[in-house]
């Protein structure tokens, strides 16, 4: 043997990664039975576990999918992320809120209810529902929206296949149910019968995270980073499994009562928020707080959109101020809203809409 | 005259054995209603059909408890809660562990030795379809066999002798979220069970078993279907997953022939589903659920109802048992049950007439100011009833109840109930994110404080003719054990930090106390053997539902360790 070949074999050896240990599998806790997102069968391993693999092999590490049942929820990620059995679970939901003892990654993607209609129906928001029969899930936020319409005759199901079937079965004209769900049934059994139209209104969809214990940031960061780099082809698993791609509609419309176009100059009502003081803004939180926070939630947060004050840029625009001074001077007698004249002053309604726009959207 | 004699004693066997044969037959079970007749013997999960955990045996009394000593003791094989009443018939104790139950035991009441074990075969899968806990409360006697539920939702009866399998029923789908934690109750030659589940859509029932073959003789639903009596009281479609589950045990009268049995709260938790949403409900009380419903066995038609939290949006569960008993009302010795419901108020019924004598809170209590015993409905402070948007803040009692599952005694002597009391208080308004099979939602958020006053636990004696307290014994946690009393004058009560107490009965002066480990949660009983007089309880600690008691659940997990052992003592 030359040197020259000696060179280049010790040269290979020390260039060749490093393979005297394996790189530790990526442990990711997933449900064994929840297509579209994810499942135990290898020939339709849905989802999560695609994202899983793909997130892994961004890591140079072997992926290991970790099967857990998510009936219980937050109990389940307790007992498997925080307890070691996996090192993230994926498919939780990306808010604060959820479990204070997660550090989340960059959203997945975002999930939640969608419509589902027939096609070609002019089903368009809740206002189209009246006098029709809903098929919406036990204890879900769609549910609670049709408890407070009782011009609409709810069919209760427990599963989204069930929902799907009594839709199928003429039982329902339409449903609400969870996206994913719906748009697989409809696209594995049904033959893409349906309209699958995810809803755009708070409290219907959230985004979808992994979540590590919060003593992993370092892997979440690297996580993050393979996430990151992976756009295109998250996008094409969202086209493979048969994601809604409609464009969110929201349920609740702006009411009927709402007042007809009025002259844009208004200087009674019109009221730059750049120019509230913090006073004026501290005051009308409390006002607010002091009058509204039964109906309305404390601090204007509620889980029913049709109460929503933090949506009221969403949903009116440059009429914000016009549809709030207009209904707190007149009420909505029909949905419980009261008329608050001669109860709260100008002044008093002026500083509530201050600080009203200091939380829109958030 | 001798044939004449053979035909007419073989034409009464034949007429009994007819009656035996049928649900309606007039006599209880034999060996059972034997069993009953001995007081050495603690023959059902709460001693005899009244529920009333009320032993006449008195060799072990208030003068010499003091030197009560360990007989023996026994390992349960698992360490996970501990929620059993044992059951000894005729000097054989049998008791089932928790999870699952993985093991059935029975023992020599005196030695503790093993008679049989018999390890059922219960679904792996199971434990995210259980909300609280992998408990069993035990086992029933009855026709030579123990009689025993499964978390996964079976019905299985042993041979008492054997510990072989007679046969097993599959009572309801464990994966529909519905779980089995509690002995069935034995009514002539049936044994009816109810399930866990309201959290998941389910409707509540209750199904009675053939003793002999475990075949089904009758299934009612605790709420009512379309064309039966109180299906108005809910809104829309809603009574088709109304919750409303019988998971506790049941009590039986056998003089009017009637099955008592509590029932859990309405689902989904937002009551403006199913109900208004408001206090004021009308007409919407969503009835048979967080109730007592009084059943006739022979065909399990459901007789009256008494509602102990209409339209509940709290999570005050109805299922707590009730407690048969004749006391003085107005000067007449009345036939009553006794409930100490979740929602603090302790209910007094006339259980002849399904009357509602009279309902007192035996813990503070503020969702409600008062409850009417003539309209059958509480006076509630709006403020107190949470909703969508809305948070309640201060509300007591807590979901936890001001008394839970443990059960309480009552001693016809000193006329006083032995309540297992909580005082902690709650706020409510559904607005977390929760996260259930994949898919999100918003869930009903609440966090459990102290109560007020110094104490969040109790030993509550508690006079249910003049709903006043004689006296009690506060405790610094809540979720403490069951209660037993007998006629030697004494209260028996383990407490959630692991130490069991003997009380006097009239004035509550302790007597007794050793420290066993781990918290207790189960009930004591008592039995005697071969002449002796024995004291049995389980030690345990449980570790579900403490995770949603805030700090004192914290507490209560960090006071003591798991454990799973069967404590025996005598003099």
């Amino acid at each position: 043997m030359g040197w020259p070949r000696l060179c280049a074999a010790a040269l290979l050896v020390l260039l060749s990664p490093l393979t005297s240990h394996a790189a530790a599998p990526l442990r990711l806790c997933a449900d064994p039975d929840n297509l579209p997102l994810s499942s135990s069968n290898p020939a339709t391993p849905g989802f999560y576990v695609e994202l899983g693999q793909k997130i892994a092999a961004a890591l140079h590490r072997p992926f290991e999918p970790v099967w857990a049942p998510t009936q219980a929820g937050e109990r389940e990620v307790r007992q498997t992320v925080l307890s070691g059995h996996c090192d993230g679970f994926i498919g939780v939901p990306r808010d604060p809120d959820f479990m204070a003892s997660l550090v989340l990654s960059k959203p997945l993607l975002t999930l939640g209810y969608a419509m589902v209609t027939p096609r070609g129906t002019a089903i368009r928001g809740l206002a189209d529902l009246s006098g029709k029969r809903v098929a919406v899930q036990f204890a879900t936020p769609p549910q609670d929206v049709l408890a407070e319409h009782d011009e609409i005759t709810m069919v209760t199901v427990n599963t989204p296949a069930e929902g799907m079937q009594a839709l199928a079965n003429g039982e329902a004209d339409a449903a609400i149910l969870w996206s994913t769900s719906a748009g697989w049934i409809d696209h594995t059994r049904m033959h893409d019968a349906w309209r699958v139209a995810p809803l755009a209104d708070s409290g219907m969809h959230w985004q979808a995270a992994i979540g590590f214990a919060k003593d992993h940031a370092v892997l979440r960061d690297a996580v993050d980073r393979a996430i990151g780099s992976l756009g295109g082809a998250i996008k094409a698993l969202e086209v493979k499994y048969g994601f809604p791609t409609a464009a969110p509609l929201p349920l609740v419309q702006a009411s009927s009562q709402d007042p007809p176009a009025a002259p844009p100059q208004d200087a009674t009502s019109q009221s730059p928020h750049n120019a509230a003081s913090a006073k004026d803004i501290a005051a009308g939180h409390q006002l607010f707080n002091d009058n509204c926070e039964h109906c309305h939630g404390p601090d204007a947060v509620t889980g029913l959109e049709a109460r929503n004050l933090r949506h009221l840029a969403l949903r009116y625009g440059d009429k914000m101020n016009q549809v709030f001074f207009y209904t707190v001077t007149h009420g909505r007698p029909t949905e419980g809203m009261p008329n608050w004249s001669g109860i709260l002053t100008h002044a008093q309604f002026q500083k509530i809409l201050d600080w009203l726009h200091t939380i829109q959207g958030k | 005259m001798a044939t004449n004699r053979a035909t007419l004693l073989g034409g009464t066997v034949l007429a009994i054995m007819m009656a035996i044969g049928s649900a309606g037959a007039a006599m209880a079970d034999p060996a059972l209603d034997s069993a009953l007749q001995n007081p050495d013997n603690w023959s059902m999960y709460g001693h005899d059909y009244t529920n009333d955990r009320y032993s006449t045996l008195k060799q072990i009394n208030a003068d010499n408890v003091g030197n009560l000593k360990l007989a023996w003791a026994f390992q349960l094989g698992t360490t996970e809660a501990q929620e059993a009443s044992p059951i000894v018939v005729d000097g054989t104790l049998y008791v089932s562990s928790s999870s699952g139950p993985t093991h059935v035991f029975a023992l020599d009441a005196a030695t503790g030795q093993i008679k049989w074990q018999y390890d059922p075969k219960v679904a792996a899968d199971v434990p995210p379809y259980v909300c609280c806990g992998l408990d069993s409360r035990g086992v029933s006697f009855a026709d030579g066999k123990i009689l025993f539920s499964t978390l996964d939702g079976h019905l299985v009866a042993l041979d008492a002798k054997t510990g072989k399998e007679v046969w097993s029923a599959k009572v309801v789908d464990y994966k529909d979220g519905a779980a089995i934690t509690s002995p069935p109750l034995i009514v002539k030659n049936m044994a009816i069970i109810g399930y866990a589940g309201g959290e998941y859509g389910m409707r509540g029932a209750l199904q009675a078993y053939d003793l002999a073959t475990g075949k089904q003789l009758w299934k009612t639903w605790t709420i009512p279907g379309p064309g039966q009596h109180g299906n108005d009281t809910w809104k829309g479609d809603s009574w088709k997953h109304g919750g409303g589950n019988a998971w506790l045990v049941g009590s039986y009268d056998p003089k009017t022939n009637t099955v008592f049995y509590g029932t859990s709260n309405p689902g989904p938790w937002n009551a403006a589903v199913r109900s208004t949403g408001t206090s004021n409900y009308g007409k919407l009380t969503n009835a048979g659920s967080s109730a007592t419903l009084a059943i006739d066995p022979d065909n399990g038609h459901i007789k009256w109802e008494i509602q102990s939290t209409p339209a509940d949006a709290w999570d005050y569960d109805g299922v707590n048992e009730l407690v048969l008993g004749d006391v003085p009302i107005d000067g007449h010795d009345t036939p009553i049950y006794m409930k100490a419901d979740r929602d603090g108020f302790f209910f007094v019924a006339n259980r002849d007439t399904g009357k509602l004598i009279s309902a007192n809170p035996f813990v503070p209590v503020n969702w409600a100011k008062s409850f009417n015993a003539a309209t059958d409905r509480p006076v509630e402070d709006p403020a107190k009833r949470p909703r969508l948007g809305y948070k309640a803040t201060d509300i007591c009692p807590a979901w936890v109840g001001g008394k839970n599952w443990q059960p309480m005694s009552f001693n016809p002597e000193t006329g006083l109930a032995y309540i297992p009391a909580n005082n902690t208080c709650q706020t409510m308004e559904a607005t977390k994110i929760d996260y259930h099979k994949g898919m999100f939602y918003l869930g009903n958020d609440f966090s459990v404080q102290p109560g007020h006053g110094g104490y969040l636990g109790q030993l509550l004696a508690w006079n249910p003719v003049t709903q006043k307290a004689a006296w009690a014994i506060n405790r610094p946690l809540p979720w403490n054990g069951g209660t037993m009393t007998t006629a030697g004058n004494l209260v028996l009560q383990g407490d959630i930090q692991g130490v069991f107490h003997a009380y006097d009965a009239k004035t509550g002066k302790e007597l007794f106390h050793k420290f066993l480990g781990s918290g207790i949660i189960a009930g004591p009983v008592t039995f005697a053997a071969d002449g002796k007089q024995y004291i049995a309880i389980l030690s345990g600690r449980p570790s579900g539902p403490p995770a949603f008691m805030g700090e004192a659940g914290k507490q209560i997990l960090s006071a003591t360790p798991p454990g799973g052992t069967l404590f025996v003592f005598s003099e």
